[in-house]
C-alpha cells in the first residue's frame, strides 16, 4: 500500500510546490503594494521595498481616500469611488437583465433568423473599444447624455449585452423545453414563464454574468476617460490622475493605497462569489 | 359531432410532410392510445392537440369547439410529459397549483384542490419537497397530479412511463387505468409500447410514417390487423409472417407449407376472393401450439410435426422456434412443456386464425364468408 501511494504523493508534492511558486509570483506585487501603503514616504525612499513597515501608519490611506490632489481639487478618491458605484450597479443589472431576456428568447422562443441575431450579438464581443469611441460620442451627444453617469451606463450596457446574451443563451439552451411547454399549458405567458420558471433556476449563470460584467465595467478606463466630465469620472480615471500628476513629490504610499482602494470591490466580488463563478461556468457545459 | 375530433390533419415541417391527413374522432371518456415506432409522428400529433405545434392543415375540435388556432392554455387540456417537466425551483405543492394560480384561483381553493389530488395519488407526504428530492415514480405521480388538479376536458400523456423501471411501469400502468375508470376523463396517450396500448386503450391508433395505419378497438387491432405493419407491430412476440405462393382452387385459396424435415402440408382456406399469386400469411404464436397446449374446441386445425430449433422458456409460456417455408416461426406452448431443442414435436396450426395479406400492397385480404 505504501509503495502504491508513493509515486502519487511525490507527484502531489511536486504539484503543490509548483502551485506555491506561482502563488508567490502572483502575490508579491500585491504584497509590495500592501506593505508600502502603510509606510511613510521617507521609509519607502530608503529602499527595502519588501520589508515590513517600521512605523505603521494609516495616513496614506486617509490621504488617498479623502485629501489627495486629483486633477485640480484635493478631494481624494472618495467622490470618484461613489461615481463608479453609481455607474457600475445600474450598468451591471441592466446588461444582465437584458442578456437574460435575450438568452431566453434566442433559446426558447426562436424566430426566423434567430441565428443571425445571435451571431451579430456575439460579434459585438469582438469589436475593440477604440473603434466605437467616435460614433458613441456622437450618439451620446444626440441623446443629450454626453459626459454624464447615465451616458456611461448606456455605453457599458450596450457593450455588455453581447457577453451577457452569450452566457444566458448557452445556459438556457440546456434548459428543458418541456418545462416551458408545461408552463404554457398551465396558462403562464412570456414574462411569467421567464420570471417564475427560468429565473429561479438561473442562479449560477446570474452570478457568472454579474462577476464578469462587474469586473469589466469597474476596471474600464477608456470609456470612463472618454465619455465623462470631472464630476462623473469613475475611479479608474481618478486613480490615473492621482498617480500621474506632474506636480509635487510622488507619494508612492498614497498611490499604492489608492490603487488597492480602486481594486477592492472586484476583489471582494471574487472572494465572496468566486466558487459560484466556476460552478456557473461548468453548469452550462456539463449536462447532468 | 364527437368529443375530440381531428379532421384531415396534416403537418409539414420544413417542407417535409410529418403527418398526412389524420382523421380521428373519439367520444367523451374514451382512452385513445397513439402507438407506433419512434419518428412516426405520434408525439407531433399530441403536441398539435395540445396546441404546442401549429397545424399545417385540418381542424381540431374539442367538445364541439374549434380549437385549431386556440392557445394551449385556452383549450382546457392538461398534459403529462415524458420528462415529467416539473418546475425545479418549486415545491410539489407549487408545481401542482401553478396552473390554478395562473388562472386566478384563490389560494385556499388551490390548496384544497391540491390536497384532494394528493390524496388520490398518495403524495400527501411529498407536498413540501422539491422535485429533485423525489424518486422517478414520485415525480411521475406529481406530474399526473399537476394534470389532474386542473380537471380538464382532455388529458394528454406523452410516453409517461418510458422513464420508469420495468416493475414500476407495470404498476403505474394499472394505476393510470384505475384512474381513468374512476374519473372517466377523455385521454389521449402516446406510447411506443404496444402492451401499454393494448392494456390501456379503448381505442388504438397505430401510426407509421406519419399515417394512421389502423384505428380501432384493441381487439380489432389485435385480431384483425389491416395490414402487415399493424400485424407485425402489435403483439409480443410478434406475429409470424410467412411468404407463400397461393392458388385459387374451386373458390378456395390453397397453398403448401413446408417444414424443415421436408414434409409439405396443403392448406385450403375458405371464403377469400383471390386470384392466386404471392401472399403473406400471418400466424400469431398462440395460434401455433403443441397438442398439450391447444384449445380442444378448435376444429379447423392443421396438425404437423417439425424439428425444433430453439426453446425459449419465459415462465408462464415457452416459445418454440421452428422452420416453416424456410423462415423462423415462433410457437407458443405451455411453460412446463417437455419439448426439447434438436428433437421433433407435433404442432397444431389454428386455420381459423390465419391472417392473409397481399404481399405487394401489404393489405389484409377480406374474408367474404366467415
Amino acid at each position: 500500500m505504501m509503495r502504491a501511494s508513493l509515486p502519487g504523493s511525490a507527484m502531489r508534492s511536486a504539484l503543490y510546490l509548483i502551485l506555491l511558486v506561482f502563488s508567490i509570483f502572483y502575490l508579491v506585487p500585491l504584497y509590495v503594494m500592501l506593505v508600502n501603503s502603510f509606510k511613510e514616504l521617507d521609509e519607502i525612499r530608503s529602499g527595502a521595498m519588501l520589508a515590513l513597515p517600521d512605523n505603521f501608519t494609516l495616513a496614506p490611506w486617509e490621504s488617498a481616500w479623502s485629501t489627495a490632489q486629483i486633477g485640480v481639487s484635493p478631494t481624494g478618491l472618495k467622490p470618484y469611488f461613489i461615481n463608479s458605484i453609481a455607474m457600475v450597479i445600474p450598468a451591471v443589472l441592466i446588461s444582465t437583465l437584458i442578456g437574460a431576456i435575450n438568452g431566453y428568447v434566442l433559446s426558447k422562443w426562436q424566430f426566423r433568423g434567430h441565428r443571425w441575431v445571435f451571431g451579430l450579438l456575439l460579434f459585438s464581443c469582438f469589436i475593440p473599444f477604440q473603434i466605437v469611441l467616435i460614433p458613441m460620442a456622437k450618439t451620446l451627444g444626440i441623446l443629450g447624455i454626453a459626459g454624464s453617469t447615465p451616458g456611461l451606463v448606456l455605453v457599458h450596457v450596450v457593450y455588455g449585452i453581447g457577453f451577457s446574451t452569450l452566457f444566458f443563451r448557452n445556459y438556457y439552451e440546456a434548459f428543458p423545453t418541456e418545462l416551458i411547454r408545461a408552463a404554457q399549458l398551465d396558462g403562464a405567458g412570456f414574462f411569467m414563464i421567464f420570471a417564475r420558471i427560468l429565473l429561479p433556476s438561473s442562479g449560477p449563470i446570474i452570478v457568472v454574468c454579474i462577476i464578469w460584467q462587474f469586473t469589466n465595467i469597474w476596471n474600464d478606463f477608456l470609456f470612463g476617460a472618454s465619455f465623462t466630465d470631472f464630476d462623473s469620472q469613475p475611479i479608474t480615471v481618478a486613480l490615473n490622475n492621482l498617480v500621474s500628476s506632474s506636480t509635487g513629490v510622488k507619494e508612492y504610499n498614497v498611490h499604492f493605497a489608492g490603487a488597492i482602494l480602486a481594486a477592492l470591490p472586484t476583489l471582494i466580488v471574487y472572494i465572496v462569489s468566486g466558487r459560484y463563478f466556476v460552478r456557473g461556468l461548468m453548469a452550462g457545459s456539463v449536462k447532468g | 359531432m364527437s368529443f375530440l375530433q381531428l379532421q384531415n390533419i396534416s403537418k409539414i415541417y420544413e417542407s417535409q410532410p410529418v403527418l398526412e391527413s389524420i382523421n380521428i374522432s373519439i367520444e367523451k371518456g374514451e382512452f385513445l392510445v397513439l402507438v407506433g415506432p419512434s419518428g412516426c409522428g405520434k408525439s407531433t400529433l399530441l403536441n398539435m392537440i395540445a396546441g404546442l405545434e401549429d397545424v399545417t392543415q385540418g381542424a381540431i375540435h374539442i367538445d364541439e369547439k374549434d380549437v385549431t388556432h386556440v392557445a394551449p392554455s385556452e383549450r382546457d387540456i392538461a398534459m403529462v410529459f415524458q420528462s415529467y417537466a416539473l418546475y425545479p425551483s418549486m415545491s410539489v405543492r407549487e408545481n401542482i397549483t401553478f396552473g390554478l394560480e395562473m388562472r386566478g384561483v384563490p389560494r385556499d381553493e388551490r390548496n384544497q384542490q391540491c390536497d384532494q389530488v394528493a390524496e388520490i395519488l398518495q403524495i400527501g407526504h411529498l407536498l413540501d419537497r422539491k422535485p429533485s428530492a423525489l424518486s422517478g415514480g414520485q415525480r411521475q405521480r406529481v406530474a399526473m397530479g399537476r394534470a389532474l388538479v386542473r380537471n380538464p376536458l382532455v388529458f394528454l400523456f406523452d410516453e409517461p412511463l418510458s422513464n420508469l423501471d420495468a416493475k414500476l411501469r407495470v404498476d403505474m400502468r394499472t394505476e393510470i387505468k384505475l384512474l381513468h375508470q374512476r374519473l372517466k376523463t377523455t385521454v389521449v396517450y402516446v406510447t411506443h409500447d404496444q402492451i401499454e396500448a393494448m392494456t390501456l386503450a379503448t381505442r388504438i391508433a397505430v401510426m407509421n410514417g406519419g399515417v394512421i395505419q389502423q384505428l380501432g378497438r384493441p381487439e380489432e387491432i389485435y385480431y384483425h390487423p389491416q395490414n402487415l405493419f399493424v400485424a407485425s407491430f402489435m403483439g409480443s412476440p410478434s406475429m409470424n409472417l410467412i411468404e407463400i405462393e397461393a392458388a385459387d382452387v374451386n373458390g378456395q385459396i390453397c397453398f403448401e407449407i413446408e417444414t424443415s424435415n421436408g414434409d409439405t402440408h396443403a392448406v385450403a382456406l375458405d371464403g377469400y376472393q383471390c386470384t392466386g399469386g404471392k401472399y403473406v400469411i400471418g400466424v400469431r404464436p398462440e395460434d401455433l401450439t403443441d397438442i398439450e397446449t391447444s384449445d380442444q374446441r378448435q376444429t379447423n386445425t392443421l396438425r404437423f410435426s417439425s424439428p425444433v430449433d430453439v426453446v425459449e422458456p419465459a415462465g408462464s409460456d415457452t416459445f418454440v422456434v421452428i422452420q416453416v417455408c424456410g423462415q423462423s416461426v415462433t410457437c407458443r406452448v405451455r411453460g412446463d412443456s417437455k419439448i426439447q431443442e434438436g428433437g421433433e414435436a407435433e404442432f397444431l396450426l389454428n386455420l381459423d386464425r390465419i391472417h392473409l395479406f397481399d404481399q405487394h400492397s401489404g393489405e389484409r385480404l377480406k374474408r367474404v364468408v366467415s
